[in-house]
């Protein structure tokens, strides 16, 4: 019970945490400093909660698929506020949304503490009633928080170790995959209820790289792999990729900015 | 040329949007008590749409999840859940609860 309640806390935590450390380690350069991440963290919690109270009866709506509405809208949410980060941030400060895209950075890191917050609060709060299973439980849990707490401060430290031009590739890079990872669950959730027709799978690699294995499930939080992808999934991914890549190349093409040369020697975080 | 490429396209089309069934979905009943599935082995039609009604009789929430169906779906205590799985291709597709996954255990088989 204690290796499951640490698979299961870090695989929702190191979504969350792996998002918070880079929109964190280029906070400075949006004027967003440690209050506005708090505030963030504070309200996705809040969510988390409000969402895990009233999931019993968000379940039950819209014939039994409330749930996954629920968080597909959220899942949406998430790729489209990372989507127009990914695409207008960059080292020189932008002309436009630099006072937008705060916003969108630290909506996305409560919508994602939200969806991922509310699973773990649900899963521990089930054994508030069970005496002996919650203690191993519960220690399970702070493990697993505190590696993957680990891992996205490792993230952070990693990257403020880099300059700004390298931090924002790697940022970049990493939110579109991220992103793109929740959409394909979104796609997977319309699957299970029924808004979307079933195909069988387009291949399965699961003899290769098993989701069960502890790399395939690391792989499932941060990009979303499947080992058995529906087709559907696969068109979205490679097309919600292909609209990431596009939208920095023409930013980057058209896009208007303001140059600071300064900026560019900036290294440091929050 | 022509038919192929208007199949194309419908096929396309069908992929995105959900097809008007002319057959009924079949439901299977599936219950969770004292961590455990009952059934645990679940027999469906293969390459048929399934609806999988699945009731938490415990007090404690559970969370139905499947590698191989590729669903995952938490259920509170005492509430239904509605998953659809399918079309299967005939073989055995495990499914486990992930809050107990020693326990709550199951097997669809497409046959």
């Amino acid at each position: 019970m204690l290796l499951t309640a640490i698979i299961i806390v870090l695989r929702e935590v190191l979504e969350a945490a792996l998002l918070a450390s880079l929109l964190s380690s280029v906070g400075k350069c949006f004027s967003v400093n440690v209050v506005g991440f708090c505030l963030a963290i504070l309200l996705g919690l809040f969510g988390a909660f409000l969402y895990a109270s009233n999931l019993p009866y968000i379940s039950e709506l819209f014939e039994y698929t409330g749930q996954e509405l629920l968080n597909v809208f959220l899942q949406v949410a998430i790729y489209g506020c990372l989507l127009v980060f990914v695409i207008f941030s960059g080292p020189y400060r932008p002309n436009m949304n630099s006072t937008l895209l705060p916003i969108f950075m630290l909506i996305s890191i409560a919508l994602a503490i939200t969806r991922e917050g509310s699973e773990i609060y649900i899963y521990i709060s089930g054994f508030s009633q069970d005496s002996q299973l919650m203690f191993p439980v519960f220690v399970g849990s702070v493990i697993g928080f505190g590696i993957g707490v680990s891992i996205g401060a490792l993230l952070y430290f990693g990257l403020i170790a880099c300059t700004l031009r390298i931090r924002f590739i790697i940022i970049k890079i990493m939110l579109t995959v991220i992103a793109t990872g929740f959409l394909s669950q979104a796609v997977a959730l319309l699957l299970q209820a029924d808004y979307l027709e079933s195909y069988p799978a387009l291949w399965d690699t699961s003899q290769y790289l098993s989701e069960e294995s502890v790399v395939g499930q690391l792989l499932y939080s941060i990009m979303g792999y499947e080992s058995t992808p529906a087709p559907q999934q696969v068109v979205v991914y490679v097309v919600a990729i292909f609209i990431g890549i596009l939208g920095v190349v023409l930013n980057d093409r058209f896009g208007r900015y303001t140059r600071e040369p300064e900026a560019s020697n900036k290294v440091g975080g929050i | 040329m022509m038919l192929n490429r208007s199949k194309f396209f419908v096929v396309t089309l069908g992929l995105f949007f959900p097809m008007l069934l002319h057959a009924k979905t079949p439901i299977i009943k599936i219950t969770i008590k004292n961590h455990l599935f009952y059934p645990s082995e679940v027999i469906v039609p293969a390459g048929k749409k399934v609806k999988l009604l699945v009731s938490n009789e415990d007090n404690t929430p559970e969370e139905f999840e499947s590698y191989e169906l590729n669903r995952e779906k938490i259920i509170t205590g005492n509430r239904k859940a509605v998953i659809f799985i399918g079309p299967l291709k005939p073989g055995s597709y495990p499914f486990f609860g992930e809050f107990y996954p020693r326990t709550a255990q199951g097997m669809v088989i497409a046959q």
